[in-house]
């Protein structure tokens, strides 16, 4: 019986790199100036066929195998039974440690309290029967809550160039791939 | 709010009860600012209990935007602690943007203007506080002075627009018009250009119901970057395209819009109407043409015909454009043959000199194959239809015995200054001469072009007042400045130019410090007026900012709302019940009831009567690159940029140029560049990318913080070809704009 | 706290947090008005007088600055403090607790507990929710109020209600003022254009380090 681990579809065709998810996240908690629990990245051009603007919208991936609680020296970091990586500030020292560890800027350091923080998938608004506030409040439906052992769509990707090696940590996370539309450019002499 | 922004702070000292008494008193006679609660009423809450419900309040989204969100604003303790998008909003859906979610930190960021203060001398940055009384003081006297040595009150001149698009904000208009005939800005800088082709065509703008483009077959995105300015029409075109739909996006730039569409055309800029004109030479000769629908509705077929004929051919257009024949072909017979083809003609199209001849092209395309009207179908610019309120905040009457422009029927006037060449007309205007400005909803020096002559005008006037939120250059430029409301601290009632739905924006939280609505501040003004000179001004003084509101609300709004009571608004927005598919009954408010693509009226205005090509701009050998300045994705012209949230994801601006471009200056990525012209230079970092043409730089126009940074030291006022019939003046063509690049 | 009741103490301190608040609080023309600049600066320097420490050192050549004639001077100074605290540019020294402690922004949850510990003394703001509660005026005003109940208590005699007072100074300095009044006044003394300004900010700095001392000894 796989074991349930939540996590996120990144629809990256859908897609407008809006950082619409970000705000919202950022809205929801009404974090600190720097944090930044979601980001959303540019996707190369060249590693596409034209090009095009697009994006990747990334979070905390509650990896399978968080680095972030393999390196925290105060046990911090903890898994849930739903896979949400919970991180308890009150016990963090501030080290960065996670920091240095996460391959996906996850935990980001908040210099007012002096300690980490992070996105934890919404757990309070789950808690509530809804969905996190990045999927709820994305304009385009880019972004979606998974359940992984329960995922089987097909066209999906672990991971897009420019994200990380996807075997270091196990994210739970797939991508749908941007499409690449036909272009005529008039400038092409 | 989670506990972690509480985490090692205190909870609050518990009360104590005996401490009331004598000992009190005297201490509380040392107080200024903090005054004793009356303990014997219940109206206050002792120790903290941060587990209290919110009140939650409906607002809208005010700005320059097609979206014109429903927000719900979460206020506790009488602070707005966060937004949300309103679900019962039918278009915007429960979702708000990335600069509508940083609203809490745009009313609570401690750079906000705050109490009216003075400058001087104008420019120093010596301002002191005034108090409200004082400032109105200062300007009453000047109107009064002003009116005393010209006769009339025409030397004072208003600048204003899209701040704050809330009905209640034309007060604006109505205030100068209560104190006598004044100089106004008139015309718009954003959209003339087309709102004059839809005019000479169909006589009005009006577009369908945007939720109808989930049901097209076809969307031509013209010219327009809803991903970017319109994020809320996306779910709908993506429905579209769910169900099959293609997306074609025309555009010099491969823009976010442009990087979801199934067909990126890569226009060269300016030329649109060749290709408009093309697809309808493609159709004319193909018999494409809807016969029927242009025999009931249409007038002038046989001259555009003609005009097709002689003077059109797709090898010509694939030659303007820089598009392939084949191409151009394609694309025409896709559209006449998909009987649920709409086309989007954005407002990015028509910043050109030939903007307006661009869009009743593409107007033409849905004549002649009779789409217009029709489901999933037509071609969509912009509509008024939902925007019938009183307006009267805006429409006073100056007092009796006024002196204005006078009329040859005897009657009085405003006098009017074209908004889109405002410094230069200021300068230049006389007999009387403009001695004093009111800048409301508007940042003249950053958004407009040629930011020297605005500096220029300013620098003239005797006064210049300006309401406003932020500092900015204008403010800069400025004598007095008032500190004005956000949208969450005074009632108004909200419609959009896209979408069908009206929103009520009820006062969620008391103006922060010593902020007031423009509407409190026409009244503030005409009490000190008649204080100092009675009946000097006509506006209205005792009634509420609720009642204003009520006020707007008629008949025609209710039937249209299916109200009885602006109060029901407070439940949610309401759709106008209009047909979804504009001009569906053929009824056009031209003069002849027709759509006119041979248009007496375009003569009127030295256009010729039907869509005709209009020669695009060019480069010239000084300056060979051409200025595109399009809107920026993280900002509304000169608002949310500043904000800590906002420069955390985005702090400084780049100039995005194509790695061909760029090997030629040998510039690489991050280099500092500079673009220049005759008005003068900007400089920030390249972006390389090859999304933008090899022959064009793209700068964004956003106001960043601490920066004077405006894309408008180099823009030019270059009036766009039409905007005058419907709007009083010429648009820009901003985009119409050339420099030279080079590394520093 | 102490045992033993320090009125010279309580008296000096009163008055400095009484001109500190008139000053911070000042909405006129001139922050001070010039016939009570020596009385501004006698209840500044009695205080002083009996601690010693750097900051109080560097701040009287800058705040004895021959102002007392000097009308221009006096305009700049009144500048230099919009420019510091009121604007309409952005603030160089924002003088709210919550822009330090909660996310740069004011009416943040600082100022709600701060709003709070004035509910339980029986105080709010007059113009509250329109006004930050935190601000330096107000915060100094409140505890300008305790002091002053304080010294009227032990005029009474009530014992009780002088160690209830003490105890209440101590808390709201510990988890209020000194939370942000040392990077508060560090920011005057970094931004003041003024050689006036630049010592009320060293003199604050000063204050706050006294005290911080006196109640956590």
């Amino acid at each position: 019986m796989p074991k349930k681990q939540l996590g996120f579809l990144i629809n990256s065709e859908r897609c407008v790199g809006c950082h619409g998810c970000e705000m919202a996240c950022k809205n929801e908690y009404q974090i600190d100036v720097k944090p930044r629990w979601r980001r959303v990245y540019l996707l190369e051009e060249k590693e596409y066929s034209a090009p095009e603007r697009n994006h990747m919208s990334i979070a905390c991936n509650h990896c399978a195998n968080p680095a972030c609680q393999k390196v925290c020296p105060v046990d911090a970091y903890s898994k849930r039974e739903d896979g949400i990586v919970m991180q308890d500030q009150e016990k963090c020292i501030g080290c960065k440690s996670c920091i240095k560890a996460c391959p996906y800027n996850a935990p980001q350091f908040n210099v007012n309290l002096n300690k980490v923080e992070k996105c934890e998938l919404c757990y309070e608004r789950l808690a509530a029967g809804k969905k996190p506030a990045c999927v709820d409040n994305c304009v385009v439906g880019a972004l979606d809550l998974i359940e992984l052992s329960n995922f089987h769509k097909s066209k999906t990707k672990r991971s897009l160039p420019g994200f990380p090696n996807p075997n270091l940590t196990n994210p739970s996370v797939r991508f749908i791939s941007p499409n690449i539309g036909r272009q005529i450019r008039s400038d092409s002499k | 709010m989670t506990d972690k922004n509480s985490k090692g702070f205190s909870k609050a000292f518990s009360r104590r009860n005996f401490l009331k008494g004598a000992i009190g008193v005297g201490a509380v006679a040392g107080l200024s600012s903090l005054m004793p609660i009356d303990l014997g009423k219940k109206t206050v809450k002792a120790g903290t209990d941060y587990n209290l419900g919110y009140d939650v309040f409906r607002n809208a989204c005010p700005r320059n935007c097609y979206d014109t969100c429903g927000i719900l604003s979460y206020v506790k303790d009488g602070v707005l602690e966060k937004v949300d998008g309103d679900p019962k909003h039918g278009f915007t859906q429960g979702k708000l943007c990335v600069k509508g979610y940083t609203y809490a930190h745009r009313v609570y960021s401690p750079d906000r203007i705050k109490y009216p203060m003075i400058q001087e001398p104008r420019g120093s940055g010596n301002w002191r506080r005034i108090s409200w009384d004082k400032a109105m003081d200062i300007i009453a006297k000047k109107v009064l002075e002003i009116k005393e040595e010209y006769g009339s009150t025409l030397p004072i001149a208003m600048d204003k627009y899209s701040g704050n698009f809330g009905i209640l904000h034309y007060v604006v208009e109505g205030m100068m018009s209560s104190i006598g005939y004044t100089t106004r800005s008139l015309g718009t800088p954003c959209w003339p250009a087309g709102i004059d082709s839809q005019n000479f065509d169909m006589g009005a703008i009006y577009n369908s119901d945007p939720e109808d483009m989930a049901n097209s077959d076809l969307i031509i995105i013209w010219g327009a970057n809803p991903a970017w300015c319109s994020i809320h029409t996306m779910p709908f075109i993506q429905e579209a395209k769910e169900n099959g739909a293609k997306v074609v996006v025309i555009d010099p730039i491969q823009t976010q819009t442009a990087s979801k569409a199934d067909t990126w055309l890569q226009i060269k800029t300016g030329t649109d109407g060749a290709l408009a004109l093309a697809m309808a030479k493609y159709i004319l000769d193909n018999d494409y043409i809807d016969k029927k629908y242009i025999e009931e509705n249409v007038v002038g077929f046989k001259e555009f015909a003609d005009y097709l004929r002689k003077e059109v051919s797709i090898s010509w257009a694939a030659e303007k454009t820089g598009l392939p024949e084949k191409v151009i072909i394609q694309l025409a017979k896709d559209y006449a043959t998909t009987a649920k083809a709409n086309i989007w003609a954005g407002y990015g199209l028509q910043r050109h000199i030939n903007g307006g001849q661009n869009v009743r092209a593409i107007d033409a395309l849905g004549a002649i194959t009779g789409k217009i009207g029709k489901p999933g179908a037509g071609v969509q610019y912009a509509q008024l239809e939902t925007w019938g309120f009183n307006y009267n905040a805006m429409v006073q009457s100056p007092p009796s015995g006024s002196v204005g422009v006078e009329n040859p029927d005897g009657s009085m006037s405003n006098r009017t200054v074209n908004i889109n060449n405002f410094g230069a007309e200021v300068l230049a205007a006389d007999d009387p001469p403009i001695k004093m400005l009111w800048i409301a909803c508007r940042n003249t020096i950053d958004q407009h072009p040629d930011v020297e002559t605005s500096k220029k005008a300013f620098d003239a006037m005797d006064l210049v007042v300006t309401v406003d939120q932020f500092m900015n250059e204008t403010v800069k430029h400025s004598d007095i400045v008032l500190p004005c409301t956000t949208l969450f601290e005074h009632p108004d009632v909200n419609a959009s130019y896209w979408h069908y739905w009206v929103n009520i924006n009820e006062q969620a939280i008391d103006p922060l410090y010593e902020a007031k609505s423009d509407l409190e501040i026409a009244m503030a003004l005409s009490r000190k007026m008649n204080e100092l000179e009675p009946g000097s001004c006509t506006f209205p003084t005792d009634i509420s900012q609720e009642e204003w509101l009520a006020k707007e609300f008629n008949d025609g709004i209710y039937d249209m709302l299916g109200i009885k009571d602006y109060n029901e608004l407070r439940k949610g927005p309401k759709k106008a019940n209009l047909p979804t598919q504009a001009w569906s009954d053929g009824n056009f408010r031209t003069p002849s009831g027709k759509y006119e693509l041979y248009s007496e009226t375009a003569t009127k205005y030295g256009h010729p009567a039907i869509p005709s090509y209009k020669k695009e701009a060019k480069a010239s050998v000084k300056y060979p690159v051409r200025l595109l300045t399009p809107h920026w994705k993280y900002g509304l012209h000169s608002q949310f940029q500043n904000l800590d949230w906002m420069m955390n994801m985005d702090s400084e601006p780049e100039i995005e140029i194509h790695p061909d471009l760029a090997q030629k200056k040998r510039i690489k990525e991050g280099d500092l560049i500079k673009l220049s012209n005759e008005l003068g230079e900007i400089k920030a970092k390249a972006k390389l990318t090859g999304t933008v043409p090899k022959d064009a730089v793209v700068a964004y126009e956003a106001w960043y913080k601490d920066s004077n940074y405006s894309v408008n030291d180099i823009v030019k006022a270059t009036p766009s070809d039409m905007g005058e019939y419907a709007t009083g003046s010429p648009g820009l063509a901003f985009h119409d704009n050339f420099v030279k690049v080079e590394k520093v | 706290m102490t045992s033993q009741f320090n009125e010279g103490l309580w008296k000096r301190r009163l008055h400095v947090l009484n001109k500190l608040k008139d000053m911070m609080l000042s909405n006129k023309d001139s922050i001070i008005h010039t016939r009570k600049i020596s009385s501004f600066l006698t209840s500044l320097s009695e205080y002083a007088d009996y601690h010693s420490n750097e900051f109080f050192d560097q701040c009287w050549s800058l705040l004895e600055n021959n102002v007392q004639n000097n009308e221009s001077l006096w305009k700049e100074i009144l500048f230099d403090f919009n420019r510091l605290f009121i604007g309409p540019d952005k603030l160089q020294a924002p003088p709210y607790e919550s822009v330090y402690r909660d996310e740069g922004l004011i009416m943040g949850s600082s100022t709600l507990e701060v709003r709070n510990f004035y509910q339980s003394e029986g105080l709010k703001l007059e113009n509250q929710g329109k006004e930050p509660d935190d601000h330096i005026g107000i915060e100094l005003e409140f505890l300008s109020y305790i002091t002053r109940l304080i010294i009227m208590s032990q005029e009474k005699q009530a014992e009780e209600k002088i160690n209830y007072y003490q105890e209440l100074y101590e808390k709201f300095l510990n988890e209020h003022l000194l939370q942000w009044g040392l990077v508060f006044a560090d920011l005057i003394i970094d931004k003041a254009e003024t050689k006036f300004m630049k010592g009320v900010g060293l003199y604050l700095k000063g204050f706050l380090k006294e005290e911080e001392l006196q109640v956590n000894s």
